[in-house]
């Protein structure tokens, strides 16, 4: 499954930030439908782009991210070889799977079955 | 005037004379220092010498050492934190009674604004550059920062700044109280700030704005660093969560403090040069608090995602398994970032601003809730089922948590629009800052001073007394901040000197007793705070010397991160060359050649 | 990296001027927000002279006085500029130095950016003829 050209597991991992974003769309709508102040052109404008501004930025610095970060993971697994001594607090990728038992490094590549 | 004018003539003359001789002397002795071979003995008292850096206290002040530079840093705001604890102690102390124990009102506003600005700007903003500067380099394989002198210049701003802040406190009684300390609350709201016509005003302006100027160029170097200095096996999808959260906390900064910058000089070109930025002829009162909020509230934010950091960093190695979740820590911390921008009105809720205009900062602010909601699940979800080790910074980690909730949820509560009418400026708002401020910042920052203690003292502290530090500042804060949270509920209202109301604002005999118990806590996090001191200090002179570069045993869970391994190569290295080949590594009291640096010669 | 202890010895890590440009930084803004004339002066030139003397030292440039005057005449200009955009005329003259608020800080930086400028002049005329 592919969608803005993100894997299935970052796609997972983004959809924290999808919570907050659909909690904005929510009151974008909600406002839009009941305005019990009435409308103004000028405090309506400005609460409506207060609301869509923040929407799109967060957006937009989600999807930068995500991309930072799947790149960087597709470089390490085409470096192949997995050297992967330090693995501490580095990437605990998807987020289900590993967690049960604590021991890590081992899988940590994490994207196989992608 | 004109005699003024002279002798500070003469004064800035002593001072060039002054600062040409440092000079002189300081190139002297660089100019001959021979670059390889021993050093040179430029310290009398016969300290072993590195290369790379004089002895004694020229050392210090010449650093550009990204560890010595956050051993300042931590020096510094220790200090802050310990002045900031007098006041608070102080305020305490007189409202234990309803008329007021030691303090006249001016006195009290002096101390309360006082006591706010140290607190942010002084303590904990430079704690966490000091944790930053040490261990961000170590954490991404950097060799230091990408500008190390202008990390090193952004630290001396700080002690001068302070100086101007406090400046008030030490005028006062020289200058028969012309120059008094600022009393505007640490929010400088207009007109107040502008009408007063104390120098002190100016004065503390000046230090903040000075304050500002320095976390700046911090936050700048923060992020050439980690962008562009990152070791080879490092990059974005291993980037260590305490980066992150100093990337965006320094994202934030950039933002954030340059606004705050020009504020203050047009609040203080208002004050001195008669502009009419936030006269109500000019601006308004308003502007102020648009300006001042949107730099504020990302600000609390600047505090509040380091010490998250700190925690997922250092709470998984106590509990045995890796952060859950960590990408969704890490997207989360980059959603706070952004939404901070867009909630700053919460503060200014019950000011009459457009109804439409306010539901919409409401909406954003109850957005925000849910990524740092997403990060507490990810704690108690490391911790579940993990193999929990409490030490101290563990229990500071969970302290972290448990106080982060309470201080999270009140927040939410104040975010709605009908709550906060009712709440604005009571003790509500300032027990809820306080529980994410002590209760959450202060306590990630003791877990990580201890969690690290051993790598830049090469010692290890005392566990009981850090164990007692724990429970008294735990039981200290939620007794005090509890209080207080009742204290608003009763309709205390906050920034008063005595509360001698009549009933129909508060009941006076329910406030008394909350306020004799918010005292009782504060005494209780004070004797805590004595302790810490005492074991730093202790516990760095005689605490038993570390033999092992895994001092917590995280090799056992596959979690020693990078800093680990480079205290252990730098254990390691001591021992090994130790006296051979021409490095005096001479290690008389446990310095090692070059990161002794983070030790031997200080303290 | 840091991490090899006795290989990076080489590597200067102090640096005697971070504390001279934020002190100068410091009484610079003192000097011209307080309105003290000399702690303005001075602060502006130690300031200037810091970061001179800083930029040479870690090689982005090989001499400091280049960068003094440099420095000298932007103060300068700032100095001029804003005077004579926001003061009448009649305002710019030299008695009423020590009058107007304003004037009176225009003129303590226009005197350390023109000190500055002498200073890196006579510098690098010094510089040149000796050796
Ligand atoms: C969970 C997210 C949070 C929400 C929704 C929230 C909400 C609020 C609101 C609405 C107020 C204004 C109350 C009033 O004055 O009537 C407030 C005040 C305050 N909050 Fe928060 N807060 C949150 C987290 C934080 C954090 C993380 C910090 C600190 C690092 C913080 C520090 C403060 C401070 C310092 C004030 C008081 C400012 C003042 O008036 O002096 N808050 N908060
Ligand atoms: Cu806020």
């Amino acid at each position: 499954m592919e969608l803005f050209g993100f894997e299935k597991e970052t796609l997972l991992d983004l959809t924290v930030n999808v919570i907050p974003l659909g909690i904005i769309l929510f009151f974008i709508a909600a406002f839009a439908v009941v305005s019990p102040f009435g409308l103004d052109p000028v405090f309506s404008g400005l609460q409506f782009s207060l609301m869509i501004s923040m929407f799109l930025l967060l957006a937009v610095l989600t999807y930068y991210a995500g991309r930072a970060v799947e790149d960087a993971e597709r470089a390490e697994e085409e470096h192949a070889t997995l050297d992967d001594p330090d693995g501490a607090t580095e990437l605990a990728d998807d987020d289900e799977s590993t967690e049960d038992d604590a021991e890590l490094g081992s899988d940590d590549e994490g994207l196989p079955e992608a | 005037m004109a005699v003024g004018d002279l002798l500070l003539t003469g004064l800035m003359a002593v001072l060039l004379v002054g600062i040409i001789a440092a000079l002189t002397r300081i190139e002297n002795w660089r100019s001959y220092t021979p670059l390889a071979g021993g050093g040179t003995a430029t310290g009398e008292d016969g300290a072993v010498l590195n290369r790379e850096k004089p002895a004694g206290i020229i050392r210090w002040l010449t650093t550009v050492d990204h560890k010595d530079i956050g051993l300042l840093y931590g020096l510094y705001a220790i200090i802050a934190f310990a002045v900031g604890g007098i006041m608070a102690t102080l305020i305490r102390v007189q409202l234990v009674v309803p008329g007021g124990a030691i303090l006249g009102a001016n006195a009290y506003n002096s101390i309360l604004t006082s006591h706010g600005i140290t607190m942010l700007f002084l303590f904990g903003t430079p704690i966490i550059a000091a944790f930053a500067n040490y261990f961000i380099p170590l954490l991404i394989g950097a060799d230091d920062m990408a500008f190390p002198r202008i990390n090193a210049i952004a630290f001396w701003l700080l002690p001068p700044a302070a100086l101007l802040i406090w400046a008030g406190f030490f005028l006062a009684p020289v200058t028969e109280n012309m120059i008094e300390p600022a009393q505007t609350a640490w929010t400088m709201y207009t007109p107040l700030s502008a009408e007063q016509t104390n120098p002190g005003v100016d004065l503390m302006l000046l230090g903040l704005h000075l304050s500002g100027v320095a976390a700046t160029m911090g936050a700048i170097n923060f992020i050439a660093t980690i962008f562009t200095e990152r070791g080879d096996d490092v990059n974005w999808a291993n980037l260590d969560i305490f980066s992150w959260t100093i990337l965006t906390q320094s994202a934030l900064i950039l933002f954030a403090f340059p606004l705050l910058g020009s504020a203050l000089v047009m609040l203080l070109m208002d004050r001195n040069l008669a502009t009419t930025f936030f006269a109500v002829e000019g601006g308004g009162p308003l502007l102020w608090q648009h300006l001042f909020w949107f730099f504020g509230h990302p600000e609390v934010y600047i505090l509040v995602l380091p010490p998250m950091g700190l925690v997922s960093l250092i709470l998984p190695k106590f509990a045995g398994r890796k952060l859950f979740g960590f990408k969704f820590v890490v997207y989360s911390t980059l959603a706070i970032g952004v939404l901070s921008f867009g909630v700053w009105a919460h503060h200014m809720f019950s000011t009459g601003m457009d109804p439409r205009l306010r539901a919409s900062f409401m909406a954003v602010s109850l957005a925000i809730a849910i990524p740092s909601a997403v990060k507490t699940f990810n704690w108690i979800t490391t911790m579940w089922n993990g193999r929990l080790r409490l030490t101290s910074p563990m229990l500071f980690c969970i302290g972290f948590v448990s106080n982060f909730i309470i201080g999270g949820v009140t927040g939410v509560f104040l975010a709605a629009i009908p709550v906060d009418l009712v709440l604005h400026d009571t003790y509500y708002v300032v027990g809820h800052f306080h529980y994410i401020v002590m209760g959450a910042i202060a306590f990630a920052v003791f877990a990580g001073i201890y969690y690290w203690f051993p790598v830049f003292t090469g010692r290890m502290y005392q566990r009981t007394l850090g164990k007692a530090h724990f429970w008294l500042s735990m039981i200290g804060t939620n007794i005090t901040f509890f209080a207080m949270l009742a204290l608003g509920y009763l309709g205390m209202p906050r920034r008063y000197a005595t509360y001698e109301f009549d009933g129909a604002i508060a009941p006076l005999a329910q406030v008394s007793t909350y306020h004799l118990l918010a005292t009782t806590g504060a005494f209780i996090l004070l004797v805590g705070q004595l302790i810490f001191i005492w074991n730093l200090l202790q516990s760095w002179l005689e605490g038993p010397k570390i033999e092992d570069g895994d001092p917590w045993n995280l090799e056992r869970d596959g979690m020693l991160d990078k800093e680990w391994e480079w205290y252990d190569r730098k254990l390691e290295t001591a021992i090994t060359d130790g006296g051979e080949d021409e490095t005096e590594s001479a290690l008389t009291d446990g310095g090692v050649p070059e990161g002794d640096a983070s030790r031997s010669d200080d303290n | 990296m840091e991490e090899q202890p006795g290989l990076s010895d080489q590597y200067r890590t102090a640096s005697p001027w971070p504390v001279f440009v934020a002190l100068g930084l410091v009484l610079s803004e003192i000097g011209v927000f307080i309105g003290l004339f000399p702690v303005a002066v001075f602060g502006l030139i130690l300031f200037g002279g810091s970061v001179a003397g800083i930029l040479t030292e870690s090689g982005y440039v090989t001499r400091p006085w280049p960068t003094l005057v440099g420095v000298g005449v932007v103060l300068a200009f700032i100095a001029a500029g804003l005077a004579v955009a926001y003061l009448p005329a009649a305002n710019i003259a030299v008695a009423n130095i020590g009058n107007g608020p304003v004037f009176t800080r225009l003129v303590a930086v226009a005197v350390a950016g023109i000190v500055m400028v002498a200073m890196g002049g006579v510098g690098s005329v010094m510089e040149q003829t000796s050796v």
